[in-house]
């Protein structure tokens, strides 16, 4: 039995660890071509052509009081063409609202809706006729899923990018995330940018003004994972063709397409998954050309968690979302009708990402229990568990090579250093931690939970008192 | 006997211990890379500030081109191609007379030789003159990743606006690699050589019919949208193709092409004498009237940048189409005309469509106090619903409540209470509140200089006054006649508001 365990503990090791260097190969040789590529030209002609395509930037907030105005602030210095837009306040019970109708002066207006998608209830619009670009929505509370169907079906642009209110967009980040759809011969549906931690960095009028590393283990840790996950993961399934994900904090969907799809949905609480995959869904359906795009200079820098509570909840509710977004779309599981989503990249989440957690959890209960009954399998057990950190070092090395060799955000050698340590350490503490949060989520799915835990951010020092909000 | 165990432990070692080494391996080359890059970013620095000085000090004419040439090429002696040449280009868009100096130079150094080889797909090999340090990396020079450089090459000879590699350029729009083909298309378009031209129009027109063989459309548009209106004949072509997707797209780079030429010249038009006469004739008779929709909506655009009485009579045309989105791009084009029927647009606020309602209420609040006044007419004699939502919407949003009742302010307030009556009815009445008995000076006669004046602040807002919230208009009540020298805007004239003049 114990034998058995540990050939399935080994053929997971090989599917998984097999798949990371496949998607970090290509990821590799595409980023840094990418970064080598890329030419101002195509994105001054972008800026200054009357034929980019306008786009509204649609920022949902629930209790963001601390943040919400700078984010704004951040958002409305964007350098786009005609960009608009919209934040939609989710019912907050703290002062979201008033401190945007304060430092924006704007005042209730009556406008007429014409809404495609259902929402809870609008309370009111606010507009300030001096910012004709910007639009507040302030509606009861829904979720994010619908306070994002509120603001599509506000949204008059052709396209439309999500944004987190505790993220800050550097200002050509919708410039390059528009580049790709301009440019592509074929329609792109959606496309995605690359998220960085912001914790540690100086925010300056709504603007990273200094780059560099948090102070914490825990957020550096965290900011070699970022690493890895948008260097690799994204762009090597975006190669692939099986994106699964573009984040939800940052990503640009064409309009039309996702209202037909039928917008955002609450039922899974990783709604920008979702949508991906059924989007896909929709597409084959219907018989459309699908493609999504993911670029790795498009920035868009965003809080992580800065203790171990808040990771919790924030990867509890990541590992939840993955689950109940593959049981929604189980059919297209080893579907060729959907291509390397169907036929690789779901499966993979399923079997490596998903199950994977209960499956690497329980081998950390199995190896030692197993080397104790049978010592005669250390000697298979041994150069495993030094083969599978060797790799999991290469990989977070590996990411940490490809940003010094492609974008080079974190410029001094201090910083440098410090990632390459902390690549090296994760395997030691940090992974088993987030393992047990991933653990977690699986659990809650399997109970059948749908509880979205927000995560707290904390700004100018003082910590906000929150609950767990209960999705609608 | 082989077990699988047995032969996972005989290889997991090797295995792990290649593993640590690779691993010790990047991080060596990490560091490493780092440290040399940070000495090369030295002497960079060091060579962009004596490269600027140096082309400044030619551009400027304080020392003489053939020296400044001279020094140039002492200066990048034992330097790296690349960064050589990303120092003379520093400034990824300059003005044209320094891309001309640019250009010369670059083809004194040598340079442009070497862009053009590379781009018809010559190794890149030293020149004879002189050129500056070593060739690029060989992973570059050779192989797949040759388009790195092509796309470079392309790049670099559109900054300088070398006018004479534009047969090198046309021939890269079939180059096998897409960032190639597009560096190339921004290139022609930063160029602007005219001869170019019929190569982008095929582009786009390859770009429509056949998606993903060349460049995107977006990519083909905006290239061909650079080029000033004296060169867009060729265009004529796409207007007449008998795809209508070709059309479109190309009635789309014209009216952008139109657009431009007539934000610069006074007035904002464009005079029929002055354009090339059978596009003109194509707008304004052929393609205003296509069989589809999309060409229509477009042609609306183009016709708009002409005189305003060419324009007029088909935009009222293509306002009664019975496509929404036609008559939407007619009612915005009726807009920019300086001579405009308020009739028309007010037969808009009653459409059947609510973005083309929209696009005439929002169209008329900025034609000034005369637009200003049709809405309010309108608002008041309707009994469309949906129509008067519109307009109080409007007016809401572009903050004209305080015009609106100061413009229908009058003695008895007949006028102005059916007005808030009405307001009232569709659930506008909190809008209107705080803007009542407040004495605030009248902005109307402002229009068109400053639309827009700032909202009250209605975080509080006042209870309606007494006697006002139902529908006071009584049959019969007289409304308030022509307006007399240095009063408010008249509201509810005899007949129908006549055509505005300029």
């Amino acid at each position: 039995m114990l034998g058995f365990f540990s050939f399935l503990l080994a053929a997971y090791f090989v599917a998984g660890n097999g798949t990371y260097t496949l998607l970090m190969i290509l990821s590799l040789a595409s980023v840094w071509l990418h970064s080598r590529n890329h030419h101002s030209g195509s994105l001054q002609q972008l800026r200054e052509s009357p034929l980019t395509p306008p786009a509204t930037i649609i920022m949902p907030a629930w209790n963001e009081e601390d943040v919400i105005v700078d984010s704004v602030r951040s958002i409305l210095q964007t350098d786009y063409p005609g960009v608009q837009v919209c934040v939609v306040d989710d019912g907050s019970s703290d002062r979201t609202l008033d401190r945007l109708i304060a430092a924006f002066e704007l005042s209730p207006a009556i406008l007429i809706a014409h809404p495609r998608l259902p929402s809870r209830p609008v309370r009111g619009f606010y507009v300030n006729p001096d910012l004709p670009n910007l639009l507040v929505i302030s509606k009861e509370n829904g979720g994010k899923p619908d306070a994002l169907n509120a603001g599509l079906n506000m949204c008059r642009t052709p396209y439309f990018c999500t944004l987190d209110s505790d993220c800050i967009l550097e200002r050509d980040a919708l410039l390059r995330l528009m580049l790709p759809v301009v440019n592509s011969p074929v329609p792109i549906v959606a496309s995605g940018g690359i998220v960085r931690v912001l914790n540690g960095c100086t925010v300056t009028d709504g603007q990273v003004a200094k780059i560099d590393l948090p102070p914490s283990a825990l957020e550096r840790f965290q900011v070699v994972e970022y690493l890895r996950s948008f260097l690799f993961g994204r762009t090597g399934w975006n190669l692939l063709g099986g994106t699964v994900i573009l984040s939800g904090a940052f990503a640009l969907f064409q309009l039309e397409t996702v209202l037909q799809a039928g917008g955002f949905s609450g039922d899974t609480v990783t709604e920008d998954m979702e949508l991906v995959v059924r989007l896909r869904r929709w597409a084959v359906d219907r018989e459309r050309t699908f493609r999504t795009a993911f670029t790795s200079d498009p920035v868009c820098w965003a809080q992580c968690p800065a203790d171990l509570r808040m990771l919790g909840r924030q990867r509890r509710r990541w590992q939840l979302g993955l689950c109940q977004t593959l049981r929604k779309n189980s059919q297209m599981l080893f579907n060729p009708a959907f291509g390397a989503l169907g036929l690789m990249s779901l499966p993979f989440q399923a079997f490596v990402e998903a199950l994977g957690a209960v499956v690497e959890l329980a081998g950390y209960l199995v190896i030692p229990v197993a080397a104790c009954l049978d010592p005669s399998l250390l000697r298979f057990l041994l150069p495993f568990v030094l083969l599978s950190l060797a790799y999991s070092g290469l990989v977070s090395v590996s990411a940490v090579a490809l940003e010094e060799f492609s974008y080079r955000r974190y410029r001094s050698a201090r910083n440098l250093t410090i990632l390459l340590v902390y690549a090296l350490l994760e395997n030691f503490g940090y992974r088993q931690i987030v393992l047990w949060f991933r653990f977690e989520g699986v659990m809650r799915f399997l109970v059948g939970s749908h509880r979205w835990e927000k995560v707290v951010h904390v700004a100018g020092g003082e910590r906000a008192e929150v609950g767990v909000e209960e999705s609608a | 006997m082989l077990t699988l165990d047995r032969v996972a432990a005989e290889l997991a070692w090797p295995m792990a211990t290649a593993l640590f080494m690779l691993l010790g391996a990047l991080i060596a080359i990490v560091v490493i890379r780092r440290a040399r890059q940070r000495l090369q970013s030295r002497r960079l620095q060091q060579a962009r500030s004596a490269h600027a000085v140096l082309v400044e000090e030619v551009r400027a004419g304080r020392i003489g081109y053939e020296e400044g040439l001279a020094r140039l090429r002492a200066l990048s002696e034992g330097e790296s191609r690349s960064p050589f040449e990303d120092l003379l280009m520093a400034d990824k868009h300059p003005p044209a007379e320094l891309a001309a100096l640019l250009a010369r130079l670059c083809e004194d150094l040598g340079l442009v030789a070497g862009w053009q080889r590379t781009l018809t797909d010559r190794p890149a090999a030293r020149s004879k003159s002189r050129m500056a340090g070593r060739p690029a990396p060989k992973h570059l020079r050779f192989g797949p990743l040759n388009f790195v450089l092509r796309s470079e090459a392309a790049e670099k000879l559109g900054i300088i606006r070398h006018q004479a590699s534009w047969p090198v350029l046309v021939n890269a729009l079939n180059d096998p690699n897409l960032s190639v083909r597009s560096a190339a298309a921004r290139a022609l378009a930063r160029i602007q050589e005219p001869l170019s031209l019929p190569a982008l129009t095929e582009q786009l027109e390859d770009a429509v019919l056949n998606p993903g063989s060349g460049i995107s459309v977006g990519s083909s548009k905006m290239a061909l949208a650079c080029f000033p209106l004296v060169h867009a004949a060729p265009l004529r072509r796409l207007l007449e193709h008998a795809d209508r997707r070709v059309r479109a797209v190309a009635a789309d780079v014209v009216s952008i092409i139109f657009e431009r030429a007539a934000a610069e010249r006074p007035g904002g038009r464009l005079h029929l004498a002055g354009l090339a006469p059978e596009l003109a004739e194509i707008f304004v008779t052929r393609l205003a009237a296509d069989e589809c929709p999309d060409v229509r909506a477009r042609a609306c655009d183009v016709i708009a940048r002409l005189d305003s009485s060419i324009a007029l009579p088909p935009l009222l045309q293509l306002a009664d189409d019975f496509e929404w989105y036609v008559r939407l791009h007619a009612v915005r084009a009726l807009g920019r005309l300086t001579i405009t029927s308020l009739t028309a647009l007010r037969q808009r606020l009653t459409d059947r469509h609510w973005r083309v309602r929209e696009a005439a209420a929002q169209t008329l609040s900025a034609r000034g106090a005369r637009g200003l006044e049709a809405l309010l007419e309108h608002f008041l004699t309707t009994e469309d619903r949906y129509s008067q939502e519109q307009v109080a919407e409007q007016i809401a949003r572009a903050a004209l409540m305080p015009a609106c009742l100061e413009a229908l302010a009058a003695p008895g307030g007949a006028v102005e209470a059916r007005f808030v009556a009405r307001m009232t009815r569709i659930g506008y009445d909190e809008a209107v509140a705080p803007n009542l008995g407040t004495g605030r000076q009248s902005r109307a006669h402002a229009y068109p200089e400053k639309a827009f004046a700032r909202h009250p602040n209605s975080g509080n807002p006042a209870k309606l006054p007494q006697g006002i919230g139902a529908d006071a208009q009584a049959p019969g009540t007289p409304e308030r006649g022509p307006a007399g020298p240095g009063e408010p805007v008249a509201v509810g004239s005899a007949g129908p508001p006549a055509l505005e003049t300029p």
